[in-house]
């Protein structure tokens, strides 16, 4: 009898139509101009009268604490189904916000009588601007305890109570707060946590096998789901090869910051061909320069200079018109104007 | 046309006609010069390593070799090393400077030198210098330079050379303190200046605090980079560490080590010691 009802009950759930209210696909954030993000979604136009006095609320919390630290709305009309931004089908929508410092922003979209009918939660900067994590402890030498270290980047204290650390079978929880700068050293299992007090470090006691697995993902996350930064452990090779991998490398710390700069391997351009396209990932808000250096230092262009975001830039570039003239290799350096930079060697080709 | 027209176009045509296209850091490293950010190269602070070819030393045979990553990159290592032999009157050196730079990059630059003292207070040379690009491609080449010092009075000296398109003129200035002979203390101040494509200032300083102990500092603008280091040693065998810093692109620590022996001869041994000051005391 049970099993009939629960049946049932499953099939009138999946018979239940979509809710009319909800952000069509997974709405995005690119730089907006002259800074901040701008963030944009779609709002199907299935029950226009349903959207009559919808509103999508913006929360932006810096510091995960969950409570907003500012906030922004934005009114959903079913007129705008005909508008020049929607096709008749769906409402666009879009939002400059200017965060002061990186945050998690969650958009909620609630119907006319104030019930949350859909939400949508994303980082307004890079993977690791926030929390990160900052370096780990592989395979340890000698019976050494495995460890996680995990930094806060952002200039508030985090609650950590929310923080998860997932590798392929562990996830864990972490109490209290982290400062700005901040980290937490950890290890295995909660009995080390109990030790374990805000700001301090903590150094594993006990071997922890969880990290042993070439190619597995170490995510960081809040509890909701959302990955606040990953690593995935080093491929290849009679693994592991390393007893210990740290992040602490000038590569890493710009990856901690958002930043990384792609060429294509090898990284050898011959100017008369094309299709060789550097790649730079940047926060949506963040400001760098890519300049080109000769081997002694000598600044020789800017690829880009004050950029925002991601770019992808092909050579030739015409800021660079002698790039092309010169032979050997030079310097590329992405240089943020927050936080180290990275420096990629280029050969140049006849 | 002028009659010194006559003689500086073709001089000036010269590197046109044989680049030397090897592309390595061009700005020595060895001996002082790797604390100096280079500074000093034209005034002759250094007999190994220098861009002025009209450098002599003490009479002796010596050795020089160092090795650095540029500013610190994993991928990219170069390595100098040159000989030279100084008699009274003449002096010749060999050098070579060699890049690897990963993804099949390596490169080599050779370079001769020839000097000659003419009279008390002048000495000139020329230069010879070949490159050899490994797998870039890069062109090989042969180019030539030429050089002059001038020490009208012992507290300053005039260098000027052009080699491979870029010609330079440093001054240098300083005075020993603190003792006499071979044992003073001294100091030395540089400025040069190139021009060319690539032109730049250069400032140097030297502080030769003991026969076995001198440091130097250097800064070049236009490379955006300042540098300090010491050398040091005993009997024939000298060290000499350095860290240059460039303002975006980090630093870039050098090592290297110079043997010395003294032949005799004009100058002979006292002079030969002499040669790890700041070179107001060497010349």
């Amino acid at each position: 009898m049970f099993g009939l009802a629960a049946l049932a009950a499953f099939a009138c759930a999946t018979a239940l139509p979509a809710p009319s209210l909800r952000f069509e696909a997974r709405p995005t954030l690119a730089a907006a101009p002259g800074g901040g993000v701008l963030w944009s979604a779609s709002v199907p136009c299935d029950d226009p009268p349903a959207m009559v006095g919808a509103r999508v609320f913006f929360a932006l919390d810096f510091d995960l604490d969950g409570a907003p630290d500012a906030a922004d709305t934005l009114g959903v009309s079913p007129a705008d189904c005909g508008s020049d931004e929607g096709d008749g089908s769906r409402v666009a929508l879009r939002r400059a916000l200017r965060p002061a410092h990186a945050a998690l922003l969650r958009a909620l979209i609630v119907d006319p009588a104030g019930a949350p009918a859909d939400s949508h939660f994303a980082l307004t900067a890079g993977a690791g601007s926030i929390l990160s994590i900052s370096s780990y402890c592989a395979r340890p030498k000698n019976g050494e305890p495995e460890w996680i270290e995990i930094r806060n980047n952002a200039a508030f204290a985090a609650p950590t109570a929310k923080l998860r650390l997932e590798g392929r079978a562990f996830g864990g929880a972490f109490p209290g707060a982290l400062e700005p700068g901040g980290v937490i050293t950890t290890g295995a299992d909660t009995a080390e946590l109990r030790i374990w007090r805000p700001g301090a470090r903590l150094v594993a006691l006990s071997s922890w096998p969880n990290l042993r697995n070439s190619a597995d993902t170490l995510r960081l996350s809040l509890a909701g789901g959302l990955v606040l930064d990953s690593v995935i452990y080093p491929v290849g090779g009679a693994w592991p090869r390393e007893a210990c991998v740290s992040l602490e490398s000038e590569e890493a710390a710009a990856s901690a910051h958002g930043y990384a700069l792609t060429l294509p391997s090898p990284a050898r351009w011959r100017p008369r061909d094309a299709g060789f396209v550097i790649d730079v990932r940047a926060p949506v808000s963040g400001r760098y320069d890519l300049r080109v250096y000769d081997l002694d230092g000598r600044p020789l262009c800017a690829l880009a200079r004050n950029a925002i975001g991601p770019v992808a830039y092909a050579l030739p570039q015409a800021s660079c018109p002698d790039l092309g003239a010169r032979r050997g290799p030079v310097i590329l350096h992405l240089d943020p104007r927050e936080g180290p930079g990275v420096r990629r060697t280029l050969a140049i080709l006849p | 046309m002028k009659l010194r027209d006559v003689f500086l176009v073709p001089l000036a045509a010269l590197p046109s006609l044989f680049p030397v296209r090897a592309e390595i850091p061009d700005v020595p490293f060895s001996g002082a010069y790797g604390a100096t950010s280079g500074a000093g190269s034209l005034s002759g602070w250094d007999r190994l390593g220098g861009d002025n070819p009209a450098t002599l030393g003490a009479p002796a045979w010596s050795v020089s070799a160092a090795g650095y990553a540029p500013f610190g990159l994993d991928d990219m290592h170069v390595v100098e090393v040159e000989t030279a032999r100084d008699a009274p009157r003449w002096g010749a050196s060999f050098g070579v400077r060699t890049l690897s730079a990963g993804e099949g990059v390596s490169v080599s630059l050779f370079r001769g030198t020839l000097a000659a003292r003419l009279g008390e207070r002048w000495s000139g040379g020329g230069a010879l210098r070949f490159g050899v690009g490994g797998a870039t491609g890069r062109d090989g080449g042969v180019g030539g330079g030429l050089g002059m010092l001038w020490r009208p009075r012992s507290f300053a000296s005039l260098g000027a050379a052009w080699e491979d398109g870029l010609i330079g003129f440093g001054a240098d200035c300083g005075s020993d303190f603190g003792g006499a002979g071979g044992n003073a203390a001294s100091w030395r101040y540089s400025i040069e200046r190139y021009f060319g494509a690539e032109g730049e200032f250069r400032h140097g300083f030297g502080l030769r605090l003991h026969s076995l102990l001198s440091i130097y500092a250097g800064f070049a603008p236009a490379r955006e980079t300042a540098s300090l280091g010491v050398r040091f040693g005993a009997g024939s065998w000298e060290g000499f560490s350095a860290l240059r810093r460039h303002a975006a692109l980090g630093g870039t620590p050098v090592q290297g080590v110079r043997w010395t022996r003294a032949t005799g001869g004009e100058g002979g041994e006292g002079e030969n010691e002499k040669s790890r000051a700041p070179p107001s005391s060497r010349r």
